[in-house]
């Protein structure tokens, strides 16, 4: 415990002198994210734990030039398993249409079906099997050359990969290459014309191509008057690159994205089609087709995108009657094909209605689901969420969700549980919010017995930069979609401070 | 530890030799007709507002429409608000229908990789960037608060009146 102690008051010393050095000298940018907390994990048999996570991002620009190291440290007085690591350190120049990046890289070829690095701001990943937490992160260590000269992009890049779900004491953190590069050109008429090649060194070594096409009508609809009518599409076809075109049957990997808009007045629909066998690399990320919900019940209640074996669609319709008033539709659907006799289904319809007015502010929506894959066959959604604005900019928000699934895989099971969620907030009293939650759920698989989770939240703000949570209570776990990325996020009970700083 | 409070220290003595204001990075990304544009080219005509945002942000909903008030308020004294998509490769095709059905009229670019958002240290969505036409960052902020849209709009009414005085000079 004493030695804990001393790393948080050297810790805050260093702090101190960041802050105060960074008043004075406006160049330096500073980043740190801190978590302080005392409580247990579900499953834990440690009961309740004191640890702390930090993660402190350094850069200093000058004209192009951008000179950048991140670190993260975690700490815990009860467990074996410190640790403090530089993560990223970079160099950056940019000179008219030259890019240059030496070090820690993130870089996307076409929509990501053959290569995507990304982090997910402000998430912190909590291991169950290693009791610690560390950021996802998922980047390139080595160099990345970028051109746009006008209509030309050329992107050249080499370095290490990572797999962001090892713990930063995993020595197999680091341990294949990416080579490769990607050229596009944009054409007149709206149309780009775009190609990937890279290379993955691990034990083995993987080829891949990819090739773009995006089209947008606009231009032309413009010319012949249809203005109030926007049409899109785009395209991009992946595979083995040692074959121009894959061959299934043999198990060579390919993917096939497509996806289209169209927008007439203040209706619109997009469409979007996949089709991904054995495509997943650990350094891509194919586009999921799924609806990203952000209601409490359905974010937990998502599909993960399996790209070594699944096809299917989205489709999205709106409807702006009124500026005040957005009716959404969306229909998913997902199929596996893990063999002739064993292909999971997933779908999910979707219907959203927002009003906003100067004072008050709904949101209600209905979700009709079933995801084979965590044997869920029937699951229904709702909920209503209205808002009221005062005139000092306050808002009291209330939000009630509902959620019934029917569990089963007969004759072995078949049963039934609820899920219901109510959140009481009041924002921007002054630099405050107050969040009040409680979930009651019924899953056999959480509990034995009907559970609850109540917690409550102060948030205060006192400037821009500096965002302070607190938080109290039981925490539901499970499934959560950040940033567009899914990952298992785990119960907690206990208190935690979170303390955000930008500087 | 060690190791990481030795390269902060290295770091803060090595380059913090310069005082100056906050420069806007400059950037070049796609409209949603796939046209490339510039934020040096945008500022030559005026103040910049940065709107970081994405689909499944809900607090981003609702900013949209009461910045894009602001946009249609001040877009004849030079003044515009441009949208920075951050939806990623994921939800892309929706962004259009979005922007619609918010009756969004200003441009929105689309930062494919969240490299733009990476190049302003933006953590949290929605965030707004206030750039003088100069391109210094006047101001930042983080997340949507209605009772900022006071102080962001004297925060616009400034920036233009700087513009406007610097226009002048330059005849």
């Amino acid at each position: 415990m004493k030695k804990f102690k001393e790393k948080q008051y050297k810790f805050k010393s260093l702090f101190t002198v960041l802050i105060l050095f960074n008043i004075s000298f406006s160049q330096l940018n500073i980043q740190t994210l801190s978590t302080i907390r005392n409580g247990e994990t579900l499953h834990s048999k440690k009961g309740k734990i004191p640890s702390y996570y930090t993660d402190i991002l350094l850069e200093y620009r000058y004209k192009g030039f951008l000179a950048g190291v991140r670190g993260e440290g975690f700490s815990s007085p009860e467990l074996n398993n410190q640790y403090d690591h530089i993560n990223q350190r970079y160099l950056q120049y940019s000179w008219k249409w030259v890019n240059a990046e030496v070090g820690n890289f993130y870089e996307i070829f076409g929509k990501g079906l053959i290569l995507r690095g990304f982090e997910l701001p402000g998430f912190i990943y909590e291991d169950q099997i290693k009791s610690t937490q560390y950021r996802i992160i998922r980047d390139f260590d080595g160099f990345k050359i970028k051109l746009n000269p006008g209509p030309l992009k050329l992107t050249l890049i080499d370095g290490e990969t990572i797999d962001p779900l090892l713990d930063p004491k995993d020595k197999n953190r680091r341990s294949g290459r990416v080579t490769g590069g990607e050229a596009s050109i944009s054409l007149p008429g709206s149309i780009s014309l775009g190609t990937a090649y890279l290379e993955q060194k691990n034990d083995i070594t993987t080829k891949l191509i990819s090739r773009q096409l995006s089209w947008s009508a606009d231009p032309l609809l413009e010319k012949i008057g249809a203005e109030d009518l926007s049409i899109d599409f785009y395209a991009e076809y992946a595979n083995d690159g040692n074959n121009f075109f894959s061959k299934k049957d043999n198990g060579d990997p390919e993917a096939l994205y497509l996806s289209g808009s169209m927008i007439w007045n203040y209706f619109g629909t997009s469409v979007e089609y996949k089709d991904y066998h054995q495509f997943d690399f650990g350094i891509n990320d194919p586009p999921p087709l799924i609806r990203e919900n952000t209601e409490v019940l359905l974010n937990r209640s998502t599909h993960i995108l399996n790209a070594f074996a699944e096809k299917g669609y989205q489709i999205e319709f709106f409807v702006s009657p009124f500026a005040s008033t957005r009716v959404i539709a969306n229909y998913s659907k997902a199929r596996n094909d893990y063999s002739d006799t064993y292909k999971p289904l997933f779908q999910e319809r979707y219907i959203g209605v927002e009003y906003t007015g100067d004072k008050w502010s709904v949101r209600s929506f209905f979700d009709s689901g079933q995801d084979d894959l965590v044997s869920e066959y029937k699951r229904i959604t709702t909920g209503i969420a209205p808002e009221y604005s005062f005139s000092n900019g306050s808002i009291l928000g209330f939000d009630i969700q509902w959620q019934r699934i029917r569990r089963g895989s007969p004759p072995f099971f078949d049963y039934n549980f609820t899920n219901f969620y109510t959140s009481l907030k009041l924002m921007d009293w002054h630099s405050l919010s107050f969040t009040v939650s409680s979930e009651r759920s019924s899953d056999p698989d959480v509990t034995k017995s009907e559970k609850y989770f109540i917690n409550t939240s102060v948030g205060w703000q006192p400037i821009h930069n500096i965002g302070i949570q607190f938080f109290a209570g039981k925490r539901r776990g499970g499934s959560a979609c950040d940033h567009g990325y899914c990952i298992e996020v785990l119960d907690f009970e206990g208190v935690e401070m979170r303390i955000e700083t930008q500087w | 530890m060690n190791r990481l409070k030795s390269l902060c220290v290295f770091f803060i003595l090595v380059f913090t030799v310069q005082l100056s204001a906050d420069e806007a990075v400059n950037f070049k990304l796609p409209n949603l007709k796939n046209k490339n544009i510039q934020l040096t080219e945008l500022l030559k005509d005026g103040p910049v507002l940065l709107d970081f945002w994405a689909t499944w942000c809900k607090p981003c909903a609702k900013a949209l429409p009461k910045l894009n008030k602001l946009h249609m308020k001040y877009l004849e004294e030079g003044f515009q608000v441009i949208g920075i998509n951050e939806d990623g490769p994921r939800n892309i095709s929706k962004v259009k229908p979005f922007v619609r059905s918010l009756r969004v009229n200003f441009p929105v670019l689309i930062d494919g990789n969240g490299e733009v958002m990476r190049k302003y240290n933006v953590q949290n969505l929605p965030t707004t960037i206030l750039i003088g036409h100069d391109g210094t960052i006047i101001a930042k902020y983080i997340g949507f608060h209605t009772k900022d849209l006071k102080k962001l709009e004297n925060d616009i009414q400034e920036a233009i009146k700087n513009y406007k005085t610097s226009s002048t000079g330059n005849e």
